[in-house]
């Protein structure tokens, strides 16, 4: 839908991919080489549940970046969405979260944008829901609140 | 001239000693992991010290803990403020004495491991916690913070999962006004609360080499 605004991220040199996903984990837009719409949702799931537990503290989170040796996922937050780049260049690490500012800038004031991400976004946490954890989760999460 | 060397040849405890003894004006700057120190002496007293975050005897004492690292002298250099009163030989005694306590508790190697991140350029405060989310060793009270921390990085690693990799080498959290770090430290996690100003390419090779 917003490829446009994506295209800026994904044409950096190393950008394997990138999307943009809904505080529900519904993936809004993307576009990517090497992972699918199940695998991207299961890695936006993920991220969430760490946003989510850090807002239980009352720590939000803006910024999230993980690192391999040869490969980066650099992660944008919103409150209603997030944005997220996959990256194998260490090289140009530096320009891509410069971009991926702007293009959150970008959607952030884009209308048409704005109501489609709202259709998928929830006012209570969804990605922290006891019946999707796992015991190890569970144990943690309790030790939260 | 400056007097220039490494602490491997001459300890912190002898250059304090040899500065106030000659009753010297002068400043000491020090060098490790990218992290700098410095020691002001007036009139052969301690008179104020610097080492990121702390000032004062604190930072005196935390630089009595550095056993490697570049140092020089520069004579006639007056401190910029006066934050120690104490005299030096009590201001040494005191401190060395602190460092053989710490050391003799510090048999733990998280709790050394915590010391050493504890000396990167950057790091704020430091903690070894598993993966339960209890706390092994720590420079601060991060209790509250620890099932948080260890949650987060079991997050990540069936996020690994689902791509098919092995642990990431680190995991970076910015939140409102603090920067946190997380890396695999043995079976358990190095964490780390960062100054936000701070490159992350820049820190992330000190702490290899601390954790090495």
């Amino acid at each position: 839908m917003e490829t446009h605004w994506l295209s800026e991220i994904y044409n950096i040199d190393g950008v394997e991919g990138v999307l943009v996903c809904s505080n529900t984990a519904k993936i809004i837009d993307k576009m990517s080489k090497v992972l699918d719409d199940d695998k991207l949702e299961n890695i936006a799931i993920h991220l969430l549940r760490i946003i989510s537990a850090n807002n239980l503290k009352n720590q939000k989170i803006s910024d999230m970046e993980i690192y391999w040796e040869k490969f980066h996922i650099i992660v944008k937050n919103s409150s209603q969405f997030l944005l997220v780049s996959f990256c194998t260049s260490s090289g140009a690490q530096s320009l891509l979260r410069i971009t991926q500012n702007v293009v959150l800038a970008h959607l952030l004031e884009d209308k048409k944008f704005m109501k489609m991400v709202k259709k998928h976004t929830s006012e209570k946490s969804v990605v922290l829901r006891k019946d999707k954890l796992d015991e190890s989760e569970i144990k943690l999460i309790s030790k939260l609140q | 001239m400056a007097l220039v060397g490494n602490l491997k040849d001459l300890k912190v405890p002898n250059l304090v000693q040899l500065n106030c003894m000659e009753r010297n004006t002068a400043k000491l700057t020090i060098e490790h992991s990218g992290k700098y120190g410095f020691i002001y002496f007036h009139n052969g007293q301690v008179a104020h010290a610097e080492y990121d975050p702390d000032m004062g005897e604190k930072a005196f004492n935390r630089l009595l803990f550095l056993n490697e690292g570049d140092f020089k002298v520069e004579s006639g250099v007056k401190p910029p403020v006066v934050s120690i009163k104490t005299h030096w030989n009590n201001l040494l005694l005191e401190g060395l004495h602190n460092v053989d306590t710490v050391q003799a508790s510090n048999e733990k190697p998280e709790q050394r491991v915590v010391n050493m991140l504890m000396n990167v350029k950057g790091v704020q405060n430091a903690a070894v916690i598993s993966r339960e989310g209890e706390v092994i060793a720590s420079t601060f009270d991060v209790k509250d913070e620890s099932p948080l921390v260890a949650f987060s990085y079991l997050e990540v690693k069936k996020l690994t999962d689902v791509i098919l990799m092995d642990e990431p080498e680190f995991i970076s959290l910015q939140k409102q006004k603090i920067k946190t770090l997380m890396t695999k430290y043995n079976n358990d996690i190095a964490y780390m609360e960062l100054d936000s100003k701070i490159q992350f390419e820049t820190i992330i090779q000190f702490v290899r080499k601390a954790l090495s």
